[in-house]
């Protein structure tokens, strides 16, 4: 079973986001904040990662360039899911080598498809 | 060699040559009074003949009025005769026989014959002469007259700028005497403060002749200072040398008060308007600061409300009550209008503020009109179908992004206006010179008194009551069409449908981005 790892401040939507992909058969690590995002990580290498961008402590560009930066975690995909509709910082995020964007509110179908899209990649290699 | 002939003028005939040709009177006069001789231009000038004036008393070719006082003097001359040569100033006048009077110039001469004292005057008529004068002492007087009337202060320099007249208009204005303006002195009655640029400005002028106007206050006869404005000209001969200048003055002061009364208003009012300005621009900061903290906050409690409402469904127990289906499906629809809205007004914040920049690339323009069919599918009626037709290449380099965007808007409202069993129709050419593309529906229309209104923000028209909407979307699809440099027109008939026609021009393969 693959596993994601979702980081999220917002309790309602990580707790959601993490019943909707346990419901389509992936296993769940979730975190509130970067920080400890990138200490699960450490913890356990997760398949893929779902992370919002403003959170407290550590935003989501930090931990992307965190992990980027990092061999043993430069190429776990990696997908923002963020309420910012500011396209300066979607295409910053793109930039910084983010594999996917979903904008929130999301639907469910767009996410899961996204999630497969990736896992799937991932199979191939 | 021979002895020059005398000439026959020094001899008795030489003299009776000039004497009769002479073009003056010449009169002998003796001691009594009475005229001796008289040569034939005394004839012609006066109208006697010699023989009528031979004998007579001299006093005969006088005025009457003045006969008496001439007797008097003539007998004063014979007591201490002198030779006395024309035009001494003597106003002297003669009188014809016809009793014409005219005036003249008197030489006198004298000598003695046989002791007896004689006196011989020259009579030269200066009638010509004095009339000449007469004629441009009138003229002066009339320049004079016409510059001391004028409504205007006119003031005249020598060539080295110095004053050498001013009209009466001046003198009346400062109340001082010609004498005191004259050369600098009118310099007096400038204002000190106004006095050094005054004098700099006419030094300019006067050292390259050029024209000049000043404006300076100049203190009036009562003592107080008015504003004039001080016009120069130079003045040349006829030959072209510089004579000076003729210049005239204007009070303007009342006129420059009014002018610094608005200026002033103006001032205060710009002041005033920058204050609003500045105002209405941080409200509009206020604003954009409002939408875009307002979507990206509403857009948490939207994304759980997605989310919470999918895992409902997901476990099904809704499934045997159909009535709980249609509920679920209305809170989905609901909330994503709430994600469109917010949208849409996050959208036209960012065109308003010119944030909103071209994005072209390359895709296949057939493929994205089935993406916008699918997009819309959830929407579309009972018995609504969508007719794709299309000409040309498919492959076009537009900002995909804003297309989607509009034709989206455009296929819904088509299917929002109108009703069950219709049909819409999309079309797309592609021809070298452009892209044009539409979209056809037969439902409820666009009532015509309202059609120019169509692009306008929140504008909603009248017969789509109880359709929900903002308002916003065709404000943004007009936006969008426009910053692709394309054009947008729609026909509409009320009851019969609407066509919106779009026309989106050619982008060269050079400025796009490949995705």
């Amino acid at each position: 079973m693959k596993t994601i790892l979702i980081i999220e401040d917002n309790y309602d939507i990580r707790d959601n986001t993490a019943e909707i992909l346990e419901l389509a058969d992936y296993e769940i690590m979730v975190a509130e904040d970067g920080v400890q995002g990138l200490y699960k990580i450490k913890e356990r290498r997760p398949d893929l990662v779902l992370c919002d961008i403003l959170m407290p402590k550590m935003n989501g560009f930090e931990v992307l360039r965190q992990l980027k930066n990092n061999p043993s975690t430069v190429d776990i995909p990696f997908i923002y899911v963020a309420a910012s509709v500011e396209k300066d910082e979607v295409l910053m995020a793109m930039d910084m080598g983010a594999d996917g964007y979903i904008g929130k509110p999301f639907e469910v179908e767009d996410l899961i498809e996204k999630v497969r899209e990736k896992m799937a990649l991932l199979n191939r290699e | 060699m021979t002895v020059q002939k005398p000439t026959a003028l020094e001899g008795e005939a030489g003299f009776r040559v000039l004497f009769n040709c002479a073009t003056v009177s010449i009169i002998v006069v003796n001691e009594r009074g009475c005229i001796e001789l008289a040569n034939p231009y005394t004839e012609e000038s006066f109208g006697y003949s010699v023989e009528e004036l031979t004998g007579e008393p001299v006093e005969i070719l006088i005025p009457e009025e003045l006969r008496e006082k001439h007797s008097l003097i003539r007998e004063e001359y014979f007591k201490d005769p002198e030779d006395r040569p024309m035009g001494l100033g003597m106003e002297l006048y003669a009188r014809r026989k016809n009793g014409e009077v005219f005036p003249v110039e008197v030489g006198l001469g004298h000598y003695e014959l046989d002791n007896e004292k004689l006196a011989v005057a020259f009579i030269t008529d200066i009638s010509e002469q004095v009339q000449a004068r007469k004629i441009l002492a009138d003229r002066e007087q009339w320049l004079r007259s016409m510059a001391d009337n004028a409504p205007v202060m006119i003031w005249v320099t020598d060539s080295n700028g110095k004053w050498t007249y001013f009209n009466k208009t001046w003198l009346q204005f400062t109340g001082r005497l010609l004498e005191d303006g004259l050369g600098t002195g009118w310099t007096e009655n400038v204002h000190p403060n106004d006095l050094p640029r005054t004098v700099t400005n006419y030094n300019n002028a006067l050292e390259n002749h050029q024209s000049f106007s000043i404006e300076y206050r100049l203190r009036r006869h009562d003592g107080k200072y008015r504003w004039i404005r001080d016009t120069g000209n130079p003045a040349y001969t006829p030959e072209g040398e510089f004579t000076g200048y003729v210049g005239c003055c204007h009070d303007i002061h009342d006129q420059r008060l009014t002018q610094e009364k608005l200026e002033d208003l103006v001032w205060h009012r710009t002041k005033r308007l920058h204050k609003v300005l500045s105002r209405e621009k941080e409200m509009n900061a206020l604003k954009s600061r409002f939408v875009s903290m307002a979507s990206h906050e509403l857009r948490t409690p939207l994304s759980i409300a997605l989310s919470s409402l999918m895992l409902v469904e997901q476990y099904g127990t809704w499934e045997k009550d159909e009535r709980v289906g249609k509920h679920l499906q209305r809170i989905r629809t609901s909330i994503n209008s709430i994600s469109t809205i917010l949208g849409d007004f996050l959208s036209l914040d960012k065109l308003e503020q010119g944030k909103v920049v071209l994005e072209l690339e390359m895709f296949d323009l057939l493929k994205f009109m089935y993406e916008v069919i699918e997009d819309v599918k959830a929407l579309k009626k009972k018995g609504q179908h969508i007719y794709l037709s299309h000409k040309g290449d498919r492959t076009v380099i537009l900002d995909r992004k804003k297309l989607h965007y509009i034709m989206k808007n455009l296929v819904s409202n088509a299917i929002k206006y109108s009703p069950e069993y219709t049909d819409i129709e999309l079309n797309f050419e592609n021809n070298e010179k452009s892209i044009s593309m539409m979209v056809r529906d037969h439902g409820i229309g666009i009532p015509e008194d309202e059609q120019q209104y169509m692009f306008n923000k929140f504008f909603r028209a009248k017969n789509t009551e109880g359709i929900s909407g903002t308002g916003l979307g065709m404000t943004i699809v007009n936006q969008y069409v426009e910053l692709m440099k394309g054009t947008i027109h729609f026909t509409s008939k009320e009851g019969e449908g609407t066509t919106f026609t779009m026309e989106m021009p050619q982008h060269n393969h050079e400025n796009h981005t490949h995705h």
